[in-house]
């Protein structure tokens, strides 16, 4: 399937990428309404992208079954069938179930590429994985 | 002799954190050891030697089920 | 099962009905509650005043308000005006943090003739006050066997006639399910509320509240497992209660801040996520986690209370248990808790009773059945703790009582008090797992020894002194109860604050109110009489919040967060405290602190008490506790703590027990622990307020503003 890669040394916390996401998705520019946040660290490679892998260790906590992975493998929430409980975000070995408190379900990356075709640096591109 | 939660205990040379946890059967999983007054991190039980006159706290975290 | 399902529906025949525009929910509640009278078939809705909500909050509190003015006196618990009320709480329904889904069933109890609560999971409360209900109130008694049913997408309630086979609640709660389903994803839109043939003949029958498991695609259950709820439920005749709701969201409570509570709801969810492997393993193993460390400190309730401790115990250790439990499930019986400690063993084959060869779902063993029908019986084996929790479950009986009940004929039966000829043929020693399993089946078909067990540890006592000439005193020491209801699963005997904590309840030993033995016997924080009394008032008092709120008490302290060791008093778990003043404040937009939290449990805690007056009990007299909560009633018993008893004589007592003979030092700590808790019964009585008689004094009761003008005329009877 295909999924967002992360090049970290690339990155310069420019937030083109928060930038299109949050504006797509949510309609702001918000980068805490974005699926791809990126911040810097005072340890390498200095910058951090964090955006969701579609490991799918949510799905099995999800108590109503609102989590599941679509045709191309990526991982998807069903917004009818969540409860806003969090319990995903909670689990996320990788913090990137992100929540926001105006929201009342969390929302990930679902693989779109808009984020990929706004980096100025390739840091972030789609990658096929198994 | 240490004392141990108020009780007197024979007190060994060499005794470690974890020595006097086995010897007192405390097997609780959440327990916060205080050594005169000073908190052992659960890292450092295996290492901490306690000294003899010693006063202990073992206090186990629970206060419901 | 679904051409009885199908015989289900085609059997429906309404008896009333009553249609409404569900409420919406403000701030925590919907400002109704639903009023059934199943004798007449009257259906009405009353308004929740601000007065309820400010004196009585929700929940237990509801339940006590509603009975207190449906009851007389003189009502007993199988007259029609005895109520069975169900209620949730302000903060109940939330789905972002743990341990949200809880409601309290309140009514008159068949054991303590007294007011009775006992909390419960699963749906039906969350659900119910989503459909517009604060509180359902049943009162009165049918004809026949009849099913509520309240459809909060529809907005009706209705009171039916339904064709199917009560007695086994776990087929009930899964065919009414079907039934009410338009397809397998809407099964978990419902809950079930039902009890067993078990609670048709002792007192100790359960309500079980359903929940369904999506992944097993099964209808599990939960527990109102105390005081008798489901006797008076299949004694009114209900067969069954459902609601459906389908619109549940995180802001279904619609809160004042809802920000805070996904904020704090995250905030425990990591901390779960982080530590409880390394803590309790809530996840792995539930309540059953207990089972090893009892055994470890010899806390662990061994022969009907006498022992701490066995060497087979490590038969049903809290590992040997987690092996059975399916691992990594969603098992939260509340949508979204984190906490996941409802484990079930999957595919247990029956080996016995009207199940046999059946492979089933087990909702346990908790650590209290496992103590209970377990080492309290002296039966170590696994099969058999699984085995008699799903046939307690199904057959509706309470698995503490239970196990207590039969642990006591046991010792009985070693005693020769009763015999082969009384039991029908049961060897009922510690240890045959047959003979007691054999007992619940008589408790659950309500033939043999077993309808004398199934009245309970207080009439077992009556039954035997005046029928078999038995030593009523010697009864009186060994049969654990207190108030007429059965211990719970801890050996309180070298801890006098949890003696204290049992037998100074307002329902009746059982731990709810209180969990002190290991800050008083391990940790030996409550050395003084004066932190005794200090604890006996703050936990009860604390721990009488969750059952206000619609919430579990398991989150609090069953995880523990980072830097809590460094705090001022770490067993309160202050974090988690405040993490709950939040929660209510962001629900129900007011503004409590820690102080207030305690406050409102003083009311209704004191409210309860004055009920229990107001019913004839309530008094010093009804908090005495039987000797065998408190010290060694029998030779075997001291001396297997001998060295311990020899030097408490000693050290505290001052007596020098060389050359005392064992009857003598029996007796010596006997007066010596009984005048103990006398002393401790006056400072607690003082530091709650309450008279050396155990009645709360008229100014606090003024104080607390539950000075009602039929409060005041109760205590002023006794002041």
């Amino acid at each position: 399937m295909k999924i967002v890669g992360v090049n970290e040394e690339l990155c310069t916390l420019c937030g083109a990428c928060e930038t299109t996401c949050s504006t797509f998705y949510f309609k702001e520019d918000n980068r805490l309404k974005s699926a791809i946040q990126v911040h810097e660290t005072d340890q390498d490679p200095g910058n951090v992208i964090s955006v969701c892998n579609q490991c799918g260790k949510c799905i099995e906590v999800c108590p109503v079954e609102a989590i599941s992975r679509n045709k191309k493998g990526i991982v998807l929430i069903n917004k009818k069938t969540c409860v806003g409980c969090f319990n995903c975000v909670g689990v996320c070995p990788t913090g990137t179930m992100f929540w926001h408190e105006e929201l009342v379900i969390p929302f990930k990356c679902i693989a779109c590429a808009r984020c990929t075709k706004e980096c100025p640096t390739e840091a972030i591109f789609m990658t096929d994985v198994d | 002799m240490i004392e141990v939660n108020g009780k007197a205990i024979e007190w060994e040379e060499g005794m470690t954190v974890e020595n006097l946890l086995l010897k007192m059967n405390y097997t609780f999983p959440k327990i916060i050891i205080r050594v005169n007054g000073e908190i052992v991190a659960k890292e450092l039980w295996g290492s901490f030697e306690i000294p003899d006159r010693a006063d202990v706290h073992a206090h186990h975290l629970i206060a419901g089920g | 099962m679904n051409s009885s399902v199908e015989k289900m529906r085609a059997s429906r025949k309404e008896l009333a009905r009553y249609d409404y525009k569900p409420a919406s929910i403000e701030r925590g509640y919907s400002g109704k509650t639903l009023y059934i009278n199943i004798s007449d078939q009257t259906i009405k809705s009353k308004d929740v005043t601000d007065q309820m909500k400010d004196i009585f909050i929700g929940g237990k509190g509801f339940g006590l308000w509603y009975l207190w003015n449906a009851v007389q006196p003189e009502t007993k618990w199988n007259d029609p005006e005895n109520e069975i009320v169900i209620s949730s709480g302000p903060v109940g329904g939330i789905t972002q943090y743990p341990g949200s889904g809880k409601s309290l069933v309140v009514t008159l109890s068949p054991l303590t003739n007294s007011v009775m609560d006992s909390n419960v999971g699963g749906f039906f409360g969350p659900y119910l006050k989503f459909s517009g209900w604060d509180a359902l109130e049943i009162q009165g008694k049918a004809e026949k066997d009849i099913v509520i049913l309240i459809d909060g997408d529809k907005g009706t309630v209705t009171i039916e006639e339904i064709d199917f086979q009560p007695g086994a609640s776990h087929l009930i709660s899964e065919q009414l399910t079907e039934m009410l389903a338009e397809n397998e994803k809407d099964k978990m839109h419902i809950s079930v509320v039902s009890s067993g043939s078990g609670a048709e003949h002792t007192n100790v029958g359960i309500l079980n509240f359903s929940f369904y498991d999506l992944r097993r695609k099964a209808a599990r259950m939960k527990q109102a497992g105390r005081g008798g709820t489901g006797t008076v439920f299949r004694d009114k005749k209900i067969a069954a209660l459902a609601v459906k709701y389908s619109s549940l969201t995180g802001r279904s409570n619609n809160p004042a801040d809802p920000a805070k509570i996904s904020k704090t709801g995250v905030k425990i969810t990591r901390e779960i996520n982080k530590f409880d492997n390394e803590q309790f393993r809530m996840r792995q193993i539930g309540t059953a986690n207990l089972m090893t460390p009892m055994n470890d400190y010899d806390l662990l309730p061994v022969h009907n209370f006498k022992y701490g401790s066995h060497p087979d115990a490590v038969k049903i250790s809290s590992d040997v248990l987690r092996d059975r439990f399916t691992q990594n499930m969603p098992d939260g019986c509340w949508i979204g808790c984190s906490l996941s400690c409802c484990k079930a063993v999957d595919n247990f084959e029956l080996k016995s009773g009207p199940f046999k060869g059946e492979k089933v779902i087990v909702d346990g063993p908790e650590y209290e059945n496992a103590a209970g029908l377990g080492s309290n019986c002296g039966i170590f084996d696994p099969d058999y703790v699984i085995e008699a929790n799903f046939y307690c479950d199904t057959y509706g009986l309470d698995t503490i009582s239970t196990g207590t009940m039969i642990a006591f004929t046991m010792e009985c039966y070693e005693n020769n008090i009763i015999n082969k000829e009384i039991t029908g043929g049961l060897e009922l020693n510690f240890g045959n797992a047959a003979a007691a399993m054999e007992l619940i089946h008589q408790m659950g078909r309500g033939e043999g020894f077993g309808l004398i067990v199934g009245q309970g540890v207080r009439r077992m006592k009556q039954i035997f002194a005046e029928e078999y000439g038995a030593d009523p005193s010697f009864l009186q020491d060994i049969g654990m109860e207190n108030k007429g209801l059965e211990y719970s699963q801890y050996q309180a005997k070298e801890s006098l604050a949890q003696q204290g904590g049992y037998a100074m309840t307002n329902k009746g030993p059982q731990h709810d109110e209180a969990w002190l033995i290991f800050m008083d016997m391990v940790n030996n924080q409550l050395p003084s009489f004066e932190k005794k009394a200090e604890a006996l008032h703050y936990f009860p008092m604390f721990r009488t919040w969750f059952g206000l709120q619609g919430l579990c008490k398991l989150p609090w302290n069953d995880i523990v967060p980072e830097g809590n060791a460094q705090t001022d008093s770490p067993e309160k778990i202050p974090e988690h405290v405040q993490n709950y003043v939040d929660l209510f404040n962001a629900v129900t937009g007011k503004n409590i602190d820690k102080e207030e939290m305690i406050r409102q449990s003083e009311r209704v805690y004191n409210f309860q008490r004055i009920f229990n007056l107001r019913l004839g009990f309530g008094t010093r007299e009804h908090d005495a506790a039987p000797y065998r909560a408190l010290g060694p009633v029998t030779v075997e018993e001291y001396e297997s703590r001998a060295e311990r008893y020899d030097k408490q004589l000693e050290e505290d007592v001052g007596i020098n027990p060389a050359g005392l003979s064992i009857e003598e030092k029996i007796k010596a700590m006997r007066k010596y622990r009984e005048e103990r808790y006398e002393t401790l019964l006056n400072v607690v009585y003082k530091r709650r307020g309450w008279t050396e008689n155990g009645i709360p004094r008229p100014e606090f009761v003024r104080e607390l503003g539950i000075d009602f003008p039929e409060v005041m005329e109760v205590i002023n009877k006794y002041i």
